[in-house]
């Protein structure tokens, strides 16, 4: 599969002649602009720090952020695992609807390869990150009216809709998704199971 | 005896144009081998020695220098990738207008393609010569993690090669 000719395509993959002398030509700025960074930095951690130990004395702490995560039809994630399916897509007119193939409940809108994802509702009153031990992670963007692609950290606040998509799980095999706010964990847990999959939550403090 | 010895073992720290005429075009491929973009792998390769001039790190031997410049590089090119919010779901055609030469193998494209935690093992592997340990070390993760990888990715690459 990597024969030599692979190989040397890829070595050909070079930078312009130009980044050398970019890199070089730029050290005695980036060192002054270090100095100025480190008291920029020394002086924003001597704030920090003095919020940090007003607020302490003042006795209060942070309001803990509430992490709550549903499945389309509003159900609760708890401790007990509840059998989901993945979605399926179709389209109405110029409209793209996940239906799940479980409860036909329909979630509108979704990502152009929704089958085989699985969705969730996610909130949390403080910004939360959302991770996957496997697959991407589709989340809803206000904004554009479309669904971004992470591959990494997803962060929100408030609510967010969510489509897990993962492939190639084993029977038995579990994945999870953790979202976690400023002292709160979720962590969701699917498993593939003989019959399909099931979704079940466990919650922890930070 | 002390101060010849601890003189003989003392490590210095590499000039930064020594550390790029030796490893900069390799650092550029790891780059862009996870971002497929030229501008992108240039901006990550210019980070990379600005913290390597910043830290001015040293080391035992030129093998260790060259795992932590591997090490950063690969770190940065997918904070890059993060910060930029991988792009929205691409149809077939947004996805080949990559910067992808025309005189690059057909493999090469494929394996540019591959899902990022597959794409990165194939191409330490298979195309710069790590062995399965030295990925393990360089990427943090364990060696039956690289080995599921390898395997996986080069499953994916039989099947989008033979389509």
């Amino acid at each position: 599969m990597f024969d030599q000719k692979t190989v040397e395509a890829y070595k050909r993959i070079k930078p312009s002649d130009e980044l050398r002398e970019q890199i070089l030509n730029a050290k005695p700025e980036q060192r002054s602009a270090t100095i100025l960074t480190l008291k920029r930095y020394a002086s924003l951690a001597a704030c920090i720090a003095l919020v940090v130990i007003v607020g302490l004395i003042a006795g209060r702490g942070f309001a803990d952020g509430s992490l709550t995560v549903t499945l389309a039809d509003g159900t609760a994630l708890s401790a007990e695992a509840v059998n989901v399916y993945p979605v399926t897509a179709s389209y109405t007119g110029a409209a793209r609807i996940a239906i799940h193939t479980g409860d036909d409940t329909p979630v509108y809108p979704a990502p152009a390869n929704a089958d085989d994802c699985f969705y969730l509702e996610v909130s949390s009153n403080k910004t939360a990150v959302i991770k996957a031990t496997s697959g991407n992670i589709f989340m809803y963007d206000e904004n554009l009216g479309n669904y971004l692609e992470y591959t990494y950290d997803a962060y929100f606040e408030g609510k967010a809709k969510i489509y897990w998509h993962i492939t190639d799980m084993e029977v038995g095999e579990s994945q999870f998704l953790t979202v976690s706010g400023r002292s709160k964990e979720t962590r969701i847990i699917l498993t593939k199971t003989e019959g399909g999959f099931t979704l079940s939550s466990q919650n922890e403090e930070n | 005896m002390l101060f010849f010895t601890l003189a003989n073992t003392k490590s210095e720290f590499i000039p930064c144009d020594v550390a790029y005429d030796k490893y900069g075009n390799m650092l550029f491929r790891v780059c862009y081998s996870i971002l497929v973009s030229h501008a992108d792998a240039e901006d990550a390769v210019q980070d990379v020695f600005y913290k390597y001039i910043t830290k001015q790190p040293t080391f035992e031997s030129e093998e260790h220098l060259k795992a932590w410049l591997i090490r950063v590089a690969s770190n940065r090119s997918k904070d890059i990738l993060r910060s930029k919010k991988i792009r929205s779901t691409l149809t077939l055609e947004e996805a080949d207008n990559y910067e992808i030469d025309e005189d690059q193998s057909e493999i090469l494209k494929e394996v540019f393609a591959l899902p990022i935690k597959y794409r990165e093992v194939i191409v330490l592997h298979h195309l710069e010569g790590y062995s399965v340990k030295e990925i393990a070390d360089l990427l943090s993760i364990s060696e039956s993690g690289v080995k599921m990888r390898l395997s996986r990715g080069r499953d994916m690459l039989k099947e989008a090669i033979s389509e």
